[in-house]
């Protein structure tokens, strides 16, 4: 199962960093990204996948509610 | 950052309201997802209701461990059966081979463990140089990298059964399949969204345009979704064929260039068989040569008759998005989690096992 919701890198260590998935610290594997301590990270089967880029997350939220309001512009 | 914005229930009700009137001059259309995560949100959330009778959300091939097959499961029983550490993921335990299952060993005393990550597989083998370890790694090409992450630096008891299989080509096969193009034609993919961090947008390109068939890239949040179908809707009125990539939170264009590297490194592409499926071409993921001491298929001698017992089973037109889990006579009552018959009833990512959990999925 994929886990929709990030982890918040707390400190990194070599190849492994603690994160904070919900208020529960887990271990992860950074092999496979480039996070710095702060970032949040989108983690499956134990290994951080990708940074998980916050100003493009405010963006889709921004975009979808203008596309609302759009809608109901048109209703008007 | 506050991910329940994606939940938010106003905007939930308002894109609900704009696919029913947008889909209001349009025929049947039939929307796939491939990815065990998009069936939870859409059953958890009940998404499924909130769509015009018109427009409905089928699931395709997207549960790993579903369209793992009854051999690969046999392999790995034959290998704990010979004293080998087997180690897995929950799901896999309970998946039926020919003659059992992972679960149905342990209970006899063979040594089969559940991991939550391949790295507690490699600590097992590091804890205890004198065992063989076996992972058996099955998943997408979002699991495949830490597989090969963990093959590329690990001890030399550790070895990995790869049972890891690539998305776009069942895609294609699905949108190949004169049956399934006449029965149950799929009008646009809801793509995966942890496989697409991994590959990025381009992998889905070339399928829009040979196929003309548009997507959307979604997330797991039942936001995310109700775009996903709504943006597919527009797409499908314009004719545009093309990707839309409606995650743009985690997945890049490039996807995960680092992990790509690795999977590169480690994997070649190989035609391999998914349960409920035939041969898909270059559909698989097997361990390199120079890897050939960390792949267990290389390492060990593996010999297994595998049989598709006939159970009456369903999961292939599951798998195929051309029946619903209740549309299977077994389901709930000859098949349940306590009792599963097939792979769908067993893994959380499974269709029948998400529906017998939500109760209903339309
Ligand atoms: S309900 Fe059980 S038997 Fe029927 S398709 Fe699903 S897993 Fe197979």
């Amino acid at each position: 199962m994929c886990l929709a919701v990030p982890s918040k890198v707390l400190e990194i260590n070599g190849k492994e960093a603690v994160v904070d998935f919900g208020g529960v610290k887990r271990s992860v594997r950074m092999d496979l990204v480039d996070s710095k301590v702060g970032d949040y990270v989108i983690v499956h089967a134990g290994y951080a996948i990708q940074t998980m880029d916050e100003e493009d997350a405010m963006e889709s939220l921004r975009y979808w509610k203008e596309l609302l309001e759009c809608q109901d512009d048109l209703e008007e | 950052m506050n991910t329940g914005d994606f939940r938010n229930r106003m905007l939930a009700q308002k894109a609900s309201a704009k696919i029913n009137q947008l889909s209001q001059d349009m025929g049947n259309v039939r929307i796939m997802h491939v990815c065990g995560t998009h069936e939870d949100t859409i059953s958890r959330f009940g998404i499924r209701s909130l769509l015009p009778d018109n427009v409905e959300i089928v699931s395709g091939p997207g549960c790993p461990v579903c369209v793992t097959t009854t051999k690969e499961v046999d392999e790995a029983i034959f290998l704990a059966k010979k004293g080998i550490t087997v180690t897995t993921f929950g799901d896999m335990l309970k998946v039926p081979g020919s003659n059992g299952s992972l679960a149905d060993i342990k209970a006899q005393g063979y040594d089969v463990r559940v991991v939550y990550s391949i790295t507690d597989s490699i600590k097992l083998a590091e804890n205890n140089p004198s065992r063989e370890v076996v992972h058996l790694a099955i998943g997408f090409e979002t699991t495949a990298p830490s597989t090969a992450s963990a093959v590329m630096d690990s001890p030399k008891n550790f070895s990995a059964l790869s049972c890891h299989r690539l998305i776009p080509p069942a895609m294609e096969f699905l949108l190949n399949d004169a049956g399934i193009q006449s029965s149950a034609k799929v009008d646009g993919f809801i793509d995966p969204g942890h496989v697409s961090v991994i590959i990025g947008v381009e992998p889905y390109e070339s399928l829009s345009s040979r196929y003309k068939i548009p997507q959307v890239i979604s997330g797991f949040e039942p936001l995310d979704v109700l775009f996903g179908v709504l943006r597919l809707l527009e797409m499908i009125k314009d004719a545009d064929y093309s990707v839309v990539n409606n995650y743009p939170r985690v997945v890049k264009y490039n996807g995960n260039p680092k992990a790509k590297h690795i999977l590169n490194e480690v994997f070649e592409t190989i035609d391999v068989k998914w349960r409920g499926f035939p041969l898909i071409p270059k559909s698989g993921l097997e361990i390199r040569d120079e890897f050939a001491c960390h792949d267990a298929r290389k390492k060990f001698v593996i010999s297994v008759e595998s049989d598709e017992v006939s159970t009456g089973c369903r999961c292939s037109d599951i798998l195929k998005g051309i029946i619903y889990p209740m549309e299977c006579p077994l389901f709930k009552t000859k098949c349940t989690p306590e009792n599963p018959v097939g792979p769908c009833m067993v893994s959380s990512e499974g269709a029948c096992m998400i529906a017998y959990k939500y109760k209903k999925i339309i």
